[in-house]
C-alpha cells in the first residue's frame, strides 16, 4: 500500500503532523507527566519540592493488590465478553439480515448510552437489590422465588450492568464493518458447501477480527478504569476493583487529604497494562490493511434471510430492549414520582406526585445546569470529532512523521481515569493561568475531549483502514488537491462513522460524572452533578427524578442525530 | 465430454428488484447440456448475472423452477427451495472472494472440508487442483500477497477442487488485462474440457463468449433472443441487435426486392443483389448487415469470375492495425469498409473490385420504434 | 483522657449556656453591626462549603436576610475531595481562592498546621471559647452518628451499640464504607476494644454505602433493617413520613465541622462576619433548619437536645493523627475480605 509522496507534498505533511503532535502533547502528555511526577512527590503535587518513592512502596507493597488485580481483570474480561457479544449479535442482526423493523432497532440500539452509567446502576439496585428491589419483590410476591436469590451486589451483577452499558457502544464500533464486510466473500463460501454457522465461524468471524479485536481492546480498558458501577454495586459487597480503590484514595483518605502520590503510582500500573495493549493493538492495526473490503465496485449487500427465525429474533431483541432500556428508566419514572425510596406494592400509587421534579424545577443551578451540560456535550463532541479524523486520517493514510508517535498519545488519555484527568487538570490550569479556564465548563471540554479522544480515533482508524485507497487515487488523478480529496471522497464515505463518533461522544459527555465532579467550581455544574449531590444526600427520589429528565434530553438527542446518521449511511437496505 | 443429456433445466424464471417496473429476468428457459460449456451473454442489465445468481441460489426467483440433474433446486409452486450451500455447485466470482485470513491452500482446502475425507486426502486433492491452474508453488503463500490473476487461479482451483457437478463463472476475466485474459481463456477452456465438468459462463465480451462456448444464449432485456452455438450466431444472427451485439458493425437501409425460388435478392444502396434466404415479404423494408470481414478486396485488374456479389469500388481510406488493415471503399455514393489480412495492402485511391457470397448478406425486417 | 473531660465540659457548659445567653445576651450583637458595616465596602466573598448548593444557597439567604449587605456565595467543593489539599494548592499558585471555609475537623487539624487560616479574636465577638481551636476555628456543627432502625421490618427494636453485634441482625444492618463512626469511638474505648469490635460487625455481613443518606433512604425502603447513620441525612426521609426510628448511641461519636476566615480572603470582615453569624444562636438555628446539623454548644439548637444527657466521643482536633491512622486500618480492613 505504498503511496509515494512527493517533495512538494512533504512540507505541508511535516506541517500537520507537527501540529498535531504539539495539540496531542499538550492535551495528553502533560496530564500523564503529571501522573507521573505526583507518584513521586511527598505530598503528591507536582510542583512542590522532595522526592520520595513512598507513594510507590505502599501501592505496590499493598497487600490488597492481587485480589485488587484480580477482581479488576474478572469484571473488565467479563463485562467486554457481554459487550463484545451483545455487540457482534446487534451488529450482524441489524446490518447483515433481513430482520423487519430494522432501522426502528437501530435507532433503539443506541438508545441505552443515554442512560448514565450510574443511573442504569441505581435503576438496577432499585430492580435487584436482594430485599426491596422491584425484580425480587414481584418474583418473591407472584412466584415464591425467596428474596435474595438475584443480588445485584455481586461480581456477576457488576459484569451484567456494566456489560450491558458498553453495549451500544460495541455495535456502534462494530456496525460499519459488519456492514461493510464484502458479500462476495460470504457467497464464495456458501459456493463452497458452507453453511451459515460455518460461514460465520470461519469467513465472516475471521476476516472482522481486526475491527472486534479493536473493539475489544477499547472496552477491556474502559472496564479497568470505569468507576460508576463497581462503585455502585461493587462496594456495598466489599468488591474492590483497581478504580474503586482509587477512589477511596481521592474520597476516604485518612488524612482527608486525596492520596495523591499512590494514585499517581497505581496509574502506572495502567499505563503498563496501556502500553502493552497498545502495541497489540498496533500490529492488529497493520495485518487489517489486508482486510480491505471498501472498493469502488460497489455490491449491494446481501442479506441474510432469517426465515422461521425472524420471530424469535425479534422476540429476543425486545426482551434485549426491555432490560438494557425499558426496565430501568421504567423504575427510575417508578422511584421518581415516590415521595422517599420504599419497597414496590400498588399502595405506593396513591402516595405518588410530581413534587420530585418540581423541587428540581424550583432549584437555582437547574436551568443553568441544563444549559452548560448541552454546551459542554456539543463542544466536546465536535472537537473530538475533528481532532480524531485529522489523526486518523493522518496516520493511516499518509506517510508523514511521527506516525505511531501520534497514534500512542492519542490512545493514552483512555487508560487515565477520569479522576486523574479532572486531578491532572486541576494541576494545570491553575499553575499556567494563561488559559482562564479554571472552574468554567471550558475545563470540563478540555476534560472530556482528552477522555474520549481514545474512542474517536479507534473508529476512526477502523473506517479509514477499510476504504481502499485506489477511491482517494481515483481522486488525485482527477486533478483534486490533498484537501479536496477529503472533503469529497474519503469524508462522505466515512461519514457514517464520523456521526456515529459525534453522537457517541455527545451522549458520553452529557453522562460521565468523574471529570466534572472534580473539576466542579463556581458556574460549572452540569446535570449529573446536580444529580449527584441529590444522590449524596440521601434524596434518591429527587435523583431519579433529574435522572428522568436527563435520560429524556439524552433520548431525543441520540434519536435525532441516529436518524440524520441513518439518511446518511452509503448503504440503503 | 459434451453430451446432449441435460443437465441444468431452468423454467419461466422471472425476478423482479423491488422497487422497479420492469423484470429484470422475465421468464426465460434454460437448459445446459452435461460436459457443455454454456455462455449468458448480452450487455450490462440484461438480466444475465442474476440468471446465474438464481442458479446458484444466491438471488431467489419470483417465479419459475431450477432442476439440476433431476433433483429440484426451487420451484416456486410447489414451494420447495434449496439453499446454495447445499447445490452441488460452484462458482467463481467475478472480483475473486479470496479470504485474506488464509493460505491460498487454505482457500482451497475450505470446500472439501464438508466431505468425508481425512486430513491427507484433502491435502492431496486440494494441491491438484493448485497443480493445474499452474499455482502449485504457491500453496503456502498468504492469499492477499498475490497478483489479481494468480488470485484469479486460486478462485479457479477453490471451485473445481469439489468437483461438483456445474460450475458457474460470473466475468472471471474481466478484471485481467488484455494479454492475460486471453492466454487465460484458452486455459480455461481446456480445464473445462480436462475436467469435463458442465460450466456456465456470464460475460459481455462476446469474443470471449465465442471462443469459449459450445452454446451462447444472447441476452437482452430479461429475455433470451437467441441461442446456438458460436458459428451459426455468428453467421446468422436471429435478430438484428444480436448481429449488432455480435460485432456487426456495418449495415445499411434495404427493402426486400423479390423472393423467388427460395432466392432472396434485396435492393441496395450498392444495387440489387442476392441475400441470405429469409422469408420477409417483398417490399418489406429491412435493415441489411454485411461483416467487413466477410468482404474480399481486390484490384480492380484482377477481376476474375462472376459469381457472388460484386461492387465496383475505389479505396478512400487505408487504416492499418498491425494484424488487419481496413479500407474505407467508396461504392457510388456510399462507403463501405471491408477488412483483410495485411499481407497485400493495397493504395487510397486505387480501383477495387469487392467480392462476397449472398449469405453473408443478412437483413431483418426494420423494427418500427 | 480528653473525650472525659470533654464530657464533663459539655455538661457543665450545657447546664450553664443558658444563663450565659442571659447573661452576653450575644451582646456581641454591636460587634456584629460594626463588623457588617465593614463588610459592606468588600467584594463578595467565597465560601468553600461540601454541602449541596441548593441548601448553601438558602443559608446565604437567611444570613442575607439578617445582614443584607455583606455580599457571600458558596462554593459547593464536593465532599472528601479534599477541602484542604484544594487550599493548600491554591495558596502554592497563588491563585484565586476562599475566604471562608467550613469543614471537618481532620482537615482542619491539617490545615491549623499551614497558615491558610487566619486568626481572630472569637470570643471578643462573643463566640463561646471551648468552641474555639487555636483562636483560629470555630465549631459550628457537628454530624451525629446514630443507629436507624425501620420501625416495619426489624426484628427487635434496637437500643444501642450491641445491637450492631447482635445475631439476630446478622446479613440485615447497613454502615458507611468510611468506618468514620468507629475511629472516633477509639477514642473513648481504646483502640483494642474498638477493633475487637468492629471485626465482630464485619462479619455481620453488613452491605456498605458510599455515603450515609442512601443508607438512611435504605432503611426507610427496608432493605436493611438496621443502620449506623447520621443524624441529619436520616431526617429527610423521617419528615416525609418512612417509617424509621433514631436511636442516639452511647457513647455517641461526633464529627465537628469547623468554620474559619482565610489568610488571604478578599473580604475578611465578611468571612468573619458569616462565622460568627454560624455560631450564633439565630444563626445556627436557621443552617441546623437547612442542614439539620448544629451546633451541640448550644443548648437551643436540635442537635443539643436530641444528645442530652449522652457522652459525645471524638478524637480531639489536636491528636487527629491518631484518628487517621485507625481509620486508615478500620478501612483496609472493609477492603480485605476475610470472610469472602
Amino acid at each position: 500500500m505504498a503511496k509515494a509522496i512527493d517533495r512538494s507534498a512533504r512540507a505541508p505533511l511535516v506541517l500537520a503532523g507537527g501540529a498535531l503532535l504539539l495539540v496531542l502533547g499538550y492535551l495528553v502528555a502533560v496530564p500523564l507527566v503529571m501522573l507521573v511526577i505526583s507518584a513521586f512527590k511527598p505530598n503528591g503535587f507536582p510542583f512542590e519540592s522532595g522526592f520520595t518513592l513512598k507513594h510507590l512502596v505502599a501501592s505496590f507493597g499493598n497487600p490488597l493488590l492481587p485480589e485488587l488485580i484480580t477482581n479488576t481483570l474478572l469484571f473488565s474480561l467479563g463485562s467486554t465478553a457481554l459487550a463484545l457479544l451483545l455487540g457482534i449479535l446487534l451488529a450482524f442482526l441489524l446490518e447483515r439480515t433481513d430482520l423487519p423493523l430494522r432501522n426502528l432497532w437501530r435507532g433503539a440500539a443506541i438508545l441505552p448510552m443515554a442512560i448514565p452509567p450510574m443511573l442504569l446502576a441505581m435503576a438496577w439496585v432499585l430492580l435487584l437489590s436482594p430485599r426491596i428491589g422491584a425484580i425480587n419483590v414481584l418474583l418473591s410476591n407472584w412466584f415464591g422465588v425467596a428474596p435474595g436469590t438475584f443480588n445485584i451486589y455481586s461480581l456477576s451483577g457488576m459484569i451484567f450492568v456494566e456489560g450491558m452499558s458498553l453495549a451500544p457502544s460495541a455495535y456502534l464500533m462494530l456496525a460499519a464493518p459488519v456492514s461493510n464486510l464484502a458479500t462476495t466473500m460470504e457467497e464464495a463460501a456458501a459456493l463452497s458447501g458452507a453453511g451459515p454457522l460455518r460461514r460465520l465461524r470461519r469467513i465472516i468471524l475471521p476476516m472482522l477480527l481486526p475491527a472486534i479485536a479493536s473493539a475489544a481492546i477499547y472496552l477491556f480498558i474502559v472496564g479497568l478504569v470505569v468507576f460508576d458501577v463497581p462503585g455502585s454495586l461493587g462496594i456495598p459487597a466489599r468488591i474492590f476493583v483497581l478504580s474503586t480503590h482509587i477512589y477511596n484514595l481521592a474520597h476516604n483518605p485518612p488524612n482527608s487529604i486525596p492520596a495523591l502520590g499512590e494514585i499517581g503510582s497505581l496509574s502506572f500500573i495502567f499505563l503498563i497494562a496501556l502500553a502493552a495493549l497498545g502495541l497489540v493493538y498496533h500490529r492488529m492495526g497493520r495485518d487489517a490493511r489486508r482486510f480491505v473490503t471498501i472498493t469502488g465496485k460497489a455490491t449491494a449487500p446481501r442479506l441474510w434471510d432469517l426465515g422461521i427465525w425472524r420471530m424469535p429474533v425479534t422476540v429476543g431483541l425486545a426482551l434485549y430492549f426491555v432490560l438494557t432500556l425499558i426496565l430501568p428508566i421504567a423504575i427510575l419514572i417508578w422511584t421518581s414520582l415516590l415521595p422517599y425510596q420504599a419497597r414496590i406494592s400498588p399502595a405506593l400509587v396513591e402516595v405518588m406526585n410530581f413534587d420530585n421534579y418540581a423541587t428540581f424545577m424550583r432549584n437555582s443551578r437547574s436551568f443553568e445546569a441544563m444549559k452548560n451540560s448541552i454546551i459542554v456535550a456539543l463542544v466536546s463532541a465536535s472537537l473530538v470529532v475533528l481532532l480524531s479524523f485529522a489523526v486518523a486520517i493522518y496516520v493511516t493514510r499518509t506517510k508523514g512523521p511521527w506516525r505511531t508517535s501520534i497514534d500512542l498519545l492519542a490512545f493514552a488519555p483512555m487508560a487515565i481515569p477520569g479522576v486523574m484527568i479532572g486531578m491532572a487538570l486541576i494541576f494545570v490550569y491553575l499553575t499556567f493561568d494563561a488559559l482562564p479556564v479554571y472552574g468554567t465548563i471550558w475545563i470540563i471540554v478540555i476534560a472530556f475531549t482528552t477522555e474520549y479522544l481514545a474512542y474517536g480515533t479507534r473508529s476512526a482508524n477502523g473506517v479509514a483502514v477499510q476504504v481502499h485507497p485506489e477511491l482517494e487515487e481515483a481522486g488525485r488523478m482527477s486533478g483534486a488537491g490533498a484537501w479536496r480529496i477529503q472533503r469529497r471522497i474519503l469524508i462522505p464515505l466515512v461519514l457514517p462513522a464520523i456521526l456515529a463518533v459525534w453522537v457517541w461522544v455527545f451522549a458520553h459527555a452529557l453522562r460521565a460524572l468523574s471529570a466534572p465532579l472534580m473539576l466542579q467550581g463556581k458556574d460549572n455544574t452540569v446535570m449529573v452533578t446536580l444529580l449527584w449531590g441529590y444522590w449524596n444526600t440521601g434524596e434518591i427520589t429527587i435523583a431519579a427524578a433529574i435522572g428522568v429528565v436527563l435520560v429524556g434530553v439524552l433520548l431525543i438527542a441520540t434519536a435525532v442525530w441516529r436518524s440524520a446518521a441513518s439518511r446518511g449511511m452509503t448503504h440503503a437496505h | 465430454m459434451r453430451t446432449e443429456r441435460p443437465l441444468l433445466l431452468g423454467q419461466d424464471l422471472t425476478k423482479t428488484y423491488d422497487g422497479q417496473a420492469r423484470p429484470v429476468v422475465n421468464g426465460i428457459d434454460l437448459d445446459v447440456r452435461q460436459g457443455e460449456f454454456f455462455t449468458l451473454l448480452g450487455p450490462s442489465g440484461c438480466g444475465k448475472t442474476t440468471t446465474l445468481r438464481m442458479i446458484a441460489g444466491l438471488e431467489r426467483p419470483d417465479h419459475g423452477r431450477i432442476e439440476l440433474d433431476g433433483q429440484v433446486l426451487i420451484d416456486t409452486a410447489a414451494g420447495i427451495l434449496v439453499p446454495p450451500h447445499k447445490r452441488d455447485i460452484a462458482m467463481v466470482f467475478q472480483s475473486y472472494a479470496i479470504w485474506p485470513h488464509m493460505t491460498v491452500l487454505e482457500n482451497v482446502l475450505f470446500p472439501l472440508e464438508t466431505l468425508r475425507l481425512d486430513a491427507h486426502q484433502r491435502d492431496k486433492r486440494a494441491r491438484q487442483a493448485l497443480e493445474r491452474v499452474g499455482l502449485g508453488a504457491f500453496a503456502d503463500r498468504g492469499a492477499t500477497q498475490l497478483s489479481g490473476g494468480q488470485q484469479q487461479r486460486v478462485a479457479l482451483a477453490r471451485a473445481i477442487v469439489r468437483e461438483a457437478r456445474l460450475l458457474l463463472l460470473d466475468e472471471p476475466l474481466s478484471n485481467l488485462d488484455a494479454a492475460l485474459r486471453e492466454q487465460m481463456r484458452v486455459e480455461l477452456r481446456d480445464l473445462q474440457r480436462q475436467i469435463g465438468t458442465t460450466a456456465v459462463y456470464v460475460t459481455h465480451d462476446q469474443e470471449e463468449a465465442m471462443a469459449l462456448s459450445d452454446r451462447v444464449a444472447v441476452m437482452n432485456a430479461g429475455h433470451i433472443v437467441d441461442i446456438g452455438d458460436p458459428k451459426r450466431l455468428f453467421m446468422r444472427p436471429a435478430d438484428a441487435f444480436v448481429a449488432r451485439f455480435l460485432g456487426a458493425n456495418q449495415e445499411f437501409e434495404a427493402t426486400v426486392e423479390s423472393q423467388t425460388a427460395g432466392e432472396t435478392r434485396l435492393r441496395t444502396p450498392f444495387g440489387i443483389v442476392p441475400a441470405a434466404s429469409n422469408d420477409l415479404a417483398p417490399g418489406t423494408k429491412c435493415r441489411a448487415f454485411l461483416r467487413p470481414e466477410f468482404i474480399e478486396c481486390h484490384p480492380r485488374s484482377e477481376a476474375a469470375g462472376t459469381d457472388g456479389i460484386r461492387f465496383e469500388g475505389t479505396v478512400r481510406d487505408v487504416l492499418f492495425f498491425g494484424r488487419t488493415v481496413a479500407y474505407r471503399v467508396e461504392v457510388g455514393d456510399r462507403i463501405l469498409e471491408v477488412v483483410s489480412t495485411p499481407m497485400r495492402i493495397l493504395e487510397p485511391g486505387q480501383p477495387v473490385e469487392l467480392r462476397t457470397l449472398p449469405e453473408h448478406l443478412i437483413a431483418f425486417a426494420e423494427q418500427v420504434t | 483522657m480528653i473525650t472525659m473531660n470533654r464530657r464533663n465540659l459539655l455538661s457543665t457548659a450545657a447546664a450553664a449556656l443558658t444563663m450565659m445567653a442571659t447573661r452576653t445576651s450575644y451582646a456581641a450583637d454591636a460587634d456584629m453591626a460594626a463588623l457588617a458595616a465593614k463588610a459592606a465596602a468588600e467584594p463578595m466573598a467565597v465560601w468553600y462549603d461540601s454541602s449541596r448548593q441548593d441548601q448553601a444557597d438558602q443559608v446565604i439567604a437567611a444570613f442575607n436576610a439578617k445582614y443584607p449587605d455583606a455580599k457571600i456565595r458558596q462554593e459547593s467543593i464536593a465532599g472528601g475531595n479534599g477541602m484542604s489539599g484544594r487550599l493548600m494548592q491554591e495558596a502554592m499558585a497563588n491563585a484565586d481562592s476562599a475566604d471562608v471555609v467550613s469543614v471537618g475537623g481532620g482537615e482542619t487539624a491539617r490545615l491549623l498546621d499551614t497558615d491558610i487560616i487566619a486568626s481572630r479574636d472569637w470570643s471578643a465577638i462573643g463566640i463561646d471559647p471551648k468552641a474555639v481551636a487555636e483562636d483560629k476555628a470555630v465549631l459550628t456543627a457537628v454530624s451525629i452518628y446514630c443507629l436507624i432502625y425501620n420501625k416495619d421490618t426489624t426484628p427487635k427494636v434496637p437500643t444501642g451499640w450491641d445491637d450492631l453485634v447482635d445475631p439476630e441482625f446478622k446479613g440485615n444492618i447497613g454502615t458507611w464504607i468510611r468506618a468514620a463512626a468507629f475511629a472516633e469511638l477509639a477514642a473513648t474505648w481504646g483502640e483494642e476494644k474498638t477493633t475487637d469490635f468492629y471485626t465482630r460487625v464485619l462479619a455481620q455481613e453488613p452491605l456498605f454505602y458510599n455515603s450515609t443518606a442512601p443508607l438512611a433512604q435504605s432503611v426507610a425502603a427496608g432493605e436493611v433493617a438496621l443502620g449506623l447513620g447520621i443524624y441529619h441525612t436520616a431526617l429527610p426521609p423521617l419528615e416525609k413520613g418512612a417509617p424509621i426510628g433514631l436511636v442516639a448511641l452511647d457513647p455517641t461519636p461526633i464529627s465537628s465541622i469547623y468554620s474559619f476566615a482565610t489568610q488571604r480572603a478578599k473580604a475578611p470582615n465578611t468571612a468573619s462576619l458569616f462565622v460568627a453569624w454560624l455560631a450564633s444562636p439565630e444563626g445556627n438555628a436557621a443552617y441546623e433548619k437547612i442542614s439539620g446539623r448544629g451546633s451541640p454548644l448550644l443548648g437551643s439548637t436540635n442537635t443539643a437536645k436530641f444528645l442530652e444527657g449522652r457522652a459525645m466521643t471524638e478524637w480531639p482536633i489536636k491528636e487527629k493523627a491518631s484518628y487517621a491512622a485507625i481509620f486508615e486500618k478500620y478501612n483496609n480492613m472493609v477492603t480485605a475480605k476475610a470472610v469472602k
